[in-house]
């Protein structure tokens, strides 16, 4: 993340005052860009079957308010008959909490006390029961605009903030394309054709992701209203809608909506049976979407990390109340997918994503350069145990020394902190592989020799390690300097030879080694083990390497162990010999 | 260059297996004529006027398989260029070969894989240039 220097603070501190005050304005925003994001794969599921965007926007932003108006009627029948019966089931709530408080259930005995003070708040809300009649006092000189302002003022303000999210909704449905090239020219990117094709795809991603949560929230509230029916919990459908909504919210929601049904249960019914198939109900639907049908349909991650989830709700909560921790996770996974496709806002990818903030290899080598073995030996055993011997190899340990060698190179670190980090490197492969007795080895006449420093050694004892694990011999030939290296490996009548070259350092000393052995051993094989990312290899170094007498210029370690260890008829040269010519 | 003389510097690149040498020389005469010689002997050659502009090629990636110097040079001498070279991890392990045009005496600590002195043998020269390329 980049530098919280003053200027950047005073900005968060700005930008929260904004969300905080803005948020008459802001919320139905929020929730008009959320409804749209929902909304987008239906109305264009809808344009490709021909219908115009009008349409196409009106027929479904019509289906969702139909939805929406007979669930609601339904639903708000329930709340009313809930409402004129919270009397009977405090009491009942009362009576059954004495008959158990002998038990020992004192834990729930001040949930009486919390019914009752639901009843009389809800109460306070709905108007009094219906057998009372209301005595009002209504002083003289109030105005008819004031009774009106008093009599609608409650229901016309949510009315008038729906009706404006709709708008909205619709509105950005309708100029979905324009409002989001806007927003990329307002990003100030410098890529604008290839920041146009990337947001688009988050775009995209980020809409499938939103419907299919609220698809799978709907269906886990239609789940649980029918269980509910069946147990023979009142309200099911009440319960099953707010579960729905409830799920919405990360972590806490499903909780929450389980402990207003249970509490019922235990009230309605005599015992604890239903009030426990209640709970149970809600663990094994919830558990099943989260660990089955979640992964399976929206993939492993929602890209988001479990804490990022968890602040976000706080912060959004506290921003926007109730509708703030409904729009958290929506809000951050949005936020998460922007910073991952716009280079200027990575920091939110690298602050609210579920990856890790390092690279695996940067990762590694960090951790052994600040000397933490056991983290480093932690991550090697890991990837292991994910691929392989050798791609661990490739993937950390080589990757780890070509960063050592960059830093010792732009002096970032001294010789002795290099010679420190190669020794560690060293010791942990040592620690990973435990000496054991390798078996009977295949005898291919292979010999290694590093060109030139001690990384370029443990280059080749990790060549050995992946050789022995393919049950192959290797040799290796250590000497001082590189004509007694020479001379030594030809003492050996080897018929392949595996040069250890970490570029750019083993180079030159690799070139000198190749012409040296090709013109001693002419039918040998010889590989120079160069390992170099892909985005690094010129090919240059690559083809002055096979003009020195290199038969074969091997990239990874996987590639030189398979070339090493494949069958060959000696003194048959593989199909890519050098090509000598003019430099 | 004749015909017959680009087949037999043709072959003689195949012999050198795409040696480099940069060759470090104020005076463009003694540059030019070495680096005509290597060139002859089928080495590729680079030529710079000074040990600024060599470490400058270096830095810009040049990658030679051996650099033969002067020592004494305006804006950066041959020891200056040693010294940089020696301190470099990535290029530390290029030869050097020295040309001085004094006693041998007066090169000083220099870690270097040769010197010859002005005027070169240039056979003894050749024949230590192939032996430092591993030829």
């Amino acid at each position: 993340m980049r530098d919280l220097s003053l200027g950047r603070l005073g900005q968060l501190v700005l930008l929260i005052a904004v969300l905080h005050w803005g948020r008459p304005v802001l919320v139905p925003l929020a929730l008009a860009f959320y409804l749209a994001f929902v909304l987008t794969p239906p109305s264009n599921r809808l344009e490709q079957l021909g219908l115009p965007r009008g349409l196409s926007v009106a027929a479904v932003v019509v289906a969702v308010l139909a939805a929406v108006a007979v669930l609601g009627a339904l639903v708000t029948a329930q709340v009313a008959d809930l409402a004129s019966k919270l009397h009977a089931y405090s009491a009942q709530m009362a009576n059954k909490l004495t008959s158990v408080r002998g038990g020992g259930l004192r834990i729930v005995s001040d949930s009486s006390r919390v019914v009752s003070e639901l009843a009389r708040g809800i109460e306070a809300q709905l108007g009094p029961p219906d057998h009372l009649t209301a005595v009002r006092v209504v002083p003289g000189g109030v105005s008819a605009t004031q009774r009106l302002e008093e009599a609608f003022g409650p229901v016309l303000e949510p009315l008038a903030a729906l009706l404006l999210v709709l708008v909205l909704t619709i509105f950005v449905l309708a100029h979905r394309e324009d409002l989001r090239g806007r927003l990329i020219v307002l990003l100030g990117t410098q890529n604008v054709t290839l920041t146009t094709r990337t947001m688009t795809d988050a775009f995209v991603r980020v809409s499938h992701l939103l419907l299919t949560q609220a698809y799978i929230n709907s269906g886990f509230g239609a789940v649980i209203a029918f269980g509910l029916y069946l147990i023979g919990v009142p309200y099911a459908l009440l319960w099953g809608a707010l579960a729905g909504v409830l799920r919405f919210v990360p972590l806490l929601g499903t909780l929450v909506a389980t402990l207003l049904p249970a509490l019922l249960a235990f009230v309605t019914f005599p015992g604890f049976q239903q009030a426990l198939l209640t709970v149970g109900l809600f663990l094994v639907v919830d558990l099943t979407l989260a660990n089955f049908i979640e992964p399976l349909v929206l993939g492993k991650r929602t890209g988001v990390s479990a804490l990022a989830l968890l602040v976000s709700a706080v912060l959004w909560t506290w921003l926007w109340g109730g509708l703030g921790l409904f729009l958290a996770m929506p809000i951050t996974v949005c936020a998460a997918a922007v910073g991952r496709h716009v280079p200027e806002l990575k920091f939110l990818a690298v602050a609210l994503g579920d990856e890790p903030g390092l690279e695996p290899d940067l990762n590694f080598y960090q951790r052994t350069l600040a000397g933490a073995g056991k983290d480093a030996l932690r991550l090697l055993r890991r990837k292991v145990e994910e691929s392989s011997l050798t791609r661990a190899f490739d993937d950390l340990l080589i990757p780890g020394l070509r960063l050592m060698l960059m830093d010792q190179n732009v002096h970032a670190i001294n010789q002795e902190t290099a010679e420190r980090v190669v020794s560690d490197l060293d010791g942990l492969l040592t620690r990973l592989l435990p000496p054991a007795e390798p078996g009977p080895l295949q005898k291919l006449g292979i010999v290694a020799l590093a060109a030139e420093s001690t990384a370029d050694a443990l280059l080749v004892r990790m060549l050995q390690t992946s050789l022995t694990d393919a049950k192959t011999e290797l040799r290796v030939v250590r000497a001082g300097d590189r004509a007694t290296l020479v001379e030594q490996t030809v003492q050996r009548e080897p018929s392949r030879i595996c040069v250890a070259a970490l570029p750019p350092l083993g180079n030159n000393n690799a070139r000198f080694l190749c012409r040296r052995l090709r013109a001693a051993l002419p039918d040998a094989l010889i590989v120079v083990l160069a390992p170099e990312p892909e985005q690094h290899r010129s090919g240059e170094a690559a083809a002055r390497l096979r003009e020195a007498g290199a038969d074969h210029v091997a990239a990874t370690l996987a590639e030189a162990v398979g070339v090493l260890g494949q069958a060959r008829e000696r003194g048959v040269r593989p199909p890519s010999a050098p090509q000598l010519g003019a430099s | 260059m004749t015909f017959f003389g680009q087949a037999i510097a043709l072959r003689r690149s195949v012999a050198r297996n795409g040696c480099k040498v940069l060759v470090v020389d104020d005076d463009i005469d003694s540059r030019q004529m070495l680096v005509e010689l290597l060139e002859r002997e089928g080495y590729s050659a680079t030529g710079a006027e000074n040990g600024s502009r060599a470490l400058a090629s270096l830095e810009d990636g040049l990658d030679p398989d051996l650099i033969l110097t002067d020592l004494q040079m305006p804006v950066m001498s041959g020891w200056e260029l040693c010294e940089h070279v020696k301190l470099e991890p990535r290029l530390r392990s290029i030869p050097i070969v020295l040309l001085c045009g004094m006693a041998g005496q007066q090169r000083g600590q220099l870690q270097v894989d040769g010197v010859f002195e002005k005027p070169t043998d240039t056979s003894r020269l050749l024949a230590r240039i192939a032996e430092l390329c591993g030829i």
